[in-house]
């Protein structure tokens, strides 16, 4: 009887380690929170993004960017206050201009700390935000 | 006859002083380039005694509407004006004076200098104010020219809020006033699809002239949804010295609806 829960448990514990092994591959930790990210999905992590009003004109002024997928999220674009980072979601086949991200949201005030993208579904990449590369 | 009823309006008005003074309006919003927003807001001071003569039959009720706007050059400066319509109705044995009036007009430049910490912002704030009449009567809360300088401290996370405003107001025809607004809030619901949340936050609103010491106290929730928010105020004196002839301001109530584009 014992042992059988012991197998249970181990089977449980195996589903699960694969399970995250595979999101893994797609998520980020960010300020306390797993995120994943999905293909043609670019995260910014926005240092001074701590109220609904930020939220606002951060998520005006992001849709309004080319090659936005308007049909995801709100007009395209995600913002979660609470862990400080917007998503943007990009058409098929298109990339947004990181180079313009970056100058929107340093032009309404507040710094990007970090920018990923999983533009292959993949894996996530890591850009450099001081060299925007 | 008039006279009295003069000399009962005048008495309020030393009370409408402490209601116009404070600026600016909307300070959560709209915070992005080109923004712009518009609020409406009601206010209500019934009062049931004399601080002095503790006389329980004289009282008043006084109510003021707001128009208040707000355009935002970018995060760091904006402008604001501030509209009132003033209806007063004094109360005294079987007499009862009423007195109706748009108020002064109030433009303020408030500007700020943000710093982008980890997980939490702050700024200090510098707003130069000016008080404008749009009638010709001088009387209750119209009519005075005035100057204002305000200084500001505000620290913001997604938890918590805090504000500390320290403000002057010189007036052509009547004594300075100087004030202190303390805001210190919570923010215990935030859906980040829906953009909606709920702030809860404690004010000390505080009020200083020559002849008049005014501490009020009390609650405000303030609710938000997308581009709208409506905010409601409570606040109880609990402090009030009046060196000259004045009512007690009693329970005060807040009100109001504004949306941002």
């Amino acid at each position: 009887m014992q042992s059988i829960d012991i197998i249970k448990i181990v089977k449980k514990g195996s589903l699960i380690l694969i399970l995250f092994s595979f999101v893994g591959a797609q998520t980020i930790e960010l300020n306390k929170k797993i995120i994943t990210i999905k293909r043609h999905e670019v995260l910014i992590e926005v240092r001074g993004l701590v109220c609904s009003f930020c939220a606002m004109g951060l998520q005006g002024g992001l849709s309004s960017l080319k090659n936005i997928e308007p049909n995801k999220f709100n007009a395209g674009v995600f913002v979660d206050v609470e862990h400080q980072y917007v998503i943007i979601a990009e058409k098929d086949n298109y990339y947004i201009n990181i180079e313009e991200v970056l100058e929107m949201i340093t032009g309404s005030g507040y710094e990007v700390a970090s920018i990923y993208t999983n533009r292959t579904g993949e894996k996530i990449e890591i850009w450099n935000v001081n060299t925007k590369e | 006859m008039l006279i009295q009823k003069n000399k009962n309006l005048i008495k309020l008005g030393l009370i409408v002083t402490f209601v116009c003074a404070h600026q600016p309006v909307m300070d959560m919003a709209p915070r992005w380039k080109g923004g712009y927003g518009f609020q409406i807001r009601y206010e209500r001071f019934p009062s049931y005694h004399s601080l002095q003569r503790g006389d329980t039959k004289p009282y008043h009720y006084q109510n003021n509407y707001y128009l208040e706007g707000v355009y935002t050059l970018n995060r760091s400066k904006r402008i604001t004006f501030k509209l009132p319509y003033h209806v007063v109705s004094y109360h005294k044995s079987d007499s009862i004076s009423n007195y109706n009036s748009i108020g002064d007009l109030i433009v303020a430049i408030p500007l700020k200098k943000y710093s982008n910490l980890k997980r939490r912002t702050q700024n200090f704030g510098f707003t130069p104010q000016i008080r404008i009449p749009v009638n010709d009567r001088t009387n209750i809360a119209s009519g005075h020219h005035g100057l204002g300088i305000s200084l500001s401290y505000s620290s913001e996370s997604f938890k918590f809020y805090q504000l500390y405003d320290v403000f002057y107001w010189r007036y052509h025809d009547q004594d300075p006033l100087i004030g202190l607004d303390i805001n210190l809030g919570i923010h215990p619901y935030h859906d980040n699809a829906a953009n909606r949340g709920v702030f809860i936050i404690w004010d000390i609103t505080s009020r200083y002239k020559i002849h008049n010491k005014v501490i009020l106290t009390g609650p405000v929730v303030m609710s938000y949804h997308q581009n709208i928010m409506v905010r409601f105020a409570l606040r109880v004196p609990i402090l009030e010295k009046e060196n000259v002839n004045q009512l007690s301001k009693a329970l005060y109530t807040s009100m109001g609806i504004g949306v941002v584009f």
